[in-house]
């Protein structure tokens, strides 16, 4: 992965984005991502897969993770599939230990939190998730 | 991000939404729907015609102004949901908390009726 930027204003170039941690430039990166992804022939069930995913994740690490610097994003295109890798320096964070929110069909059952990292691991293909040197890295793949 | 606009058809409202329903626009129709629930609109029909994208955030604002309006007696439906919208309410196993009808129109008959039975 490339050297961490500080503004990802400055680097429009979809294959790598340094993303202030911040609500505002995590939701304007995902979509743009997204929409770069569609310019470059991915479908559009592929590519809100992708938004979708990036945005759950990094609102998850500015709400909670104590991330001192950008998150950094590095999008790969094979041919079969869009790989997204994430890294960022904030607090453990392993999407996988996530519990299964209970999804109940009562609505006054039906608990409000913890439903954006389980619909991300049902949209996407894979999802992995690595702690090295205190950084969080998880790599989403969604096929094409 | 996301245009919110109200239409008084008495006696409720439609909310039509137009644009992104995420972590940043959520609070604004959360707080919008809120003022509704508090009026004199015996329903309110939320129109998602136009919105392309929901996040966690989205499905939560909706999720509460459900449970508030079963308190308060007062009629919700979504109408004309888009598939991308559909699919994570789908997986979110929230379709089936939801009156949710292909138009604005069908929302508002449906709800007229019920109000009218009660």
């Amino acid at each position: 992965m490339k050297k961490p930027d500080t503004d990802c204003k400055k680097h429009p170039d979809a294959w790598h984005r340094s993303v202030p941690n911040c609500l505002p430039d995590v939701v304007a990166a995902a979509s743009d991502v997204a929409e770069q992804l569609r310019q470059h022939g991915v479908s559009a069930t592929a590519a809100h897969a992708v938004h979708f995913a990036i945005e759950e994740i990094l609102t998850n690490t500015v709400r909670y993770s104590r991330a001192a610097q950008p998150t950094q994003i590095a999008i790969a295109l094979r041919n079969d599939a869009v790989v997204v890798e994430i890294e960022d320096d904030g607090q453990p964070f392993d999407p996988l230990q996530l519990p299964t929110p209970q999804l109940s069909a009562n609505l006054d059952d039906r608990q409000a939190g913890g439903i954006g990292i389980h619909l991300v691991r049902k949209m996407v293909s894979s999802l992995a998730y690595e702690r090295r040197h205190n950084r969080n890295h998880i790599t989403i793949t969604v096929a094409r | 991000m996301l245009d919110i606009t109200h239409k008084p058809e008495p006696p409720g409202v439609t909310v039509a939404l137009k644009g992104h329903l995420n972590a940043i626009t959520a609070p604004e129709l959360e707080q919008q729907l809120d003022t509704l629930l508090n009026s004199a609109h015996e329903y309110i029909v939320v129109d998602l015609g136009n919105v392309a994208f929901i996040a966690s955030a989205g499905l939560r604002v909706f999720l509460a102004c459900a449970k508030k309006a079963k308190r308060a007696n007062r009629g919700l439906a979504l109408c004309r949901l888009q598939p991308q919208v559909q699919q994570i309410f789908d997986l979110a196993g929230m379709t089936p908390l939801f009156l949710i009808h292909p138009t604005a129109e069908h929302a508002h008959t449906a709800l007229r009726q019920r109000s009218a039975s009660k």
